[in-house]
């Protein structure tokens, strides 16, 4: 009798204990954290060839059966591009004139120039492998210039920026993730009110930092000028749900990231991040 | 030779769900391989190898997500694995639809401990938006595609007796 209360007490203490250890582990880890443990490297680097030869594969194999599907339509398709190039053309030399008339107004106002962003392109070699965080591998890392927290773009807009980076590749933290502390600031394009987004799994939650503010379905949110991080005016989202708020609450609203996380294939990682002190023109 | 070949299954798993599974997912679903392998492993051969079949896999997947929460992936997948164990004296084993039932029921579970302990940890998460979005049609999912997964690790477990006898 007293064997077996023994060895239910024993379990019941190793039990306390694996949970204990697996909580402080927990909480180690929720956080940033700078680099890569051990295991987790091993198991990337491990992972990562396999990764990439069925990455490639897959994608090369779905373009190809894209392309014999569509082969009728991208002929119409191609006759209609050559139209739109001939008024794309005659349409950006007038921007062009326009940017050097823009350019010569900011140098007389010692205005800095905020247009060139220094983009690395990224192919993307993994996704999370469920739902509740949503990061993703790119095949550039440390060794191509990339640091911590650069902003990863993509031509729908902002997609994120670098949570953790090793030699060749670096972990990209999505605007959706819910994880936190994962949070930047944003402008309503309609008013250019601040407003504050949050990652939320999946979508994301805008609060506004005022009151005042009134958010709207269908509002775009965009970077704001006065962050450290991201560089200006790029398309976070855009509004979807207004959550109603009680008098003299500030309420919040859903936002459906501009970038779908779920199909990325390549973005761009911006090299030159704004913090960085930038050279004014002389005037 | 069982602890290789499950190395290469938990690999591959891996592999597909983090590269070609995404593209291919109805929904933004991605299927749990790790989580449905599990699962399989504890009805078939209880509660000690469902633990540490969950255990050891839920961490590898910790240490290959991303910088996600470690361990977090261990535990959910350990205690899917120990409940599934432990029914392992109870059920048919050549019934199919055990894991089908058993797949719907634990995804539930191991999502509400993910939920319960990233929540803990201050994520923005909301129960009723991700049980409605993702838990749920996660669950069906796992329930179709669990008997597939079960029936090949059946299959695999039965060559490796065979061998083993001969």
């Amino acid at each position: 009798m007293w064997q077996t209360l023994f060895q239910k007490r024993l379990l019941i203490f190793l039990g306390l204990a694996f949970l204990l250890i697996t909580w402080a582990i927990f909480l180690t880890s929720s956080g940033e954290r700078k680099g890569e443990v051990l295991p987790e490297w091993i198991t990337k680097g491990i992972l990562r060839p396999f990764q990439g030869i069925v990455g490639s594969v897959s994608r090369s194999f779905v373009e190809t059966w894209q392309t014999l599907n569509h082969l009728g339509a991208l002929h119409r398709e191609n006759y209609e591009l050559k139209t739109e190039i001939t008024r794309l053309e005659m349409e950006n030399k007038r921007l062009r004139m326009l940017a050097q008339e823009n350019a010569r107004l900011r140098q007389a106002l010692n205005f800095r120039d905020r247009s060139h962003l220094e983009l690395l392109p990224a192919e993307v070699i993994a996704h999370s492998p469920h739902h509740w965080t949503r990061t993703l591998t790119i095949d550039k890392g440390s060794r191509h210039g990339l640091r911590r927290n650069m902003a990863v773009i993509t031509p729908d807009g902002l997609a994120g920026r670098i949570l953790s980076i090793s030699s060749n590749r670096a972990e990209v933290l999505l605007i959706n993730d819910g994880r936190d502390g994962n949070k930047i600031s944003g402008i309503l394009e309609r008013t250019r009110d601040l407003v504050y987004i949050s990652g939320a799994g999946g979508y994301c939650i805008v609060t506004p930092s005022d009151i005042g503010v009134t958010l709207r379905p269908g509002d775009r949110i965009l970077t704001a000028e006065s962050s450290l991080v991201f560089p200006p005016n790029l398309t976070i989202g855009v509004i979807v749900d207004v959550k109603r708020s009680g008098a003299g609450q500030k309420g919040e609203a859903l936002l459906k990231p501009a970038v779908a996380s779920s199909r990325l294939e390549e973005l761009f990682v911006v090299l030159r991040p704004l913090s960085q002190p930038e050279t004014r023109r002389s005037p | 030779m069982r602890g290789w070949i499950l190395a290469i299954i938990i690999t591959v798993a891996l592999v597909l769900q983090t590269t070609v599974i995404p593209f291919l997912s109805p929904l933004g679903l991605i299927p749990d391989f790790i989580l449905l392998l599990t699962l399989s492993y504890g009805l078939l051969k209880g509660p000690f190898f469902g633990v540490s079949v969950g255990f050891t896999s839920g961490f590898i997947m910790d240490f290959a997500s991303g910088d996600g929460v470690l361990g977090v992936n261990a535990l959910a997948k350990m205690v899917a694995g120990l409940l599934c164990g432990l029914m392992e004296k109870n059920v048919f084993k050549d019934n199919l639809l055990v894991p089908a039932i058993a797949a719907f029921v634990l995804t539930l579970i191991h999502d509400l401990i993910l939920f319960l302990v990233l929540f803990a940890l201050g994520w923005q998460l909301r129960f009723l938006y991700h049980f409605l979005r993702y838990t749920l049609p996660l669950s069906l999912y796992h329930a179709l595609l669990a008997p597939l997964v079960y029936y090949c690790v059946y299959r695999l477990e039965r060559y490796l007796l065979l061998r083993k006898s001969a």
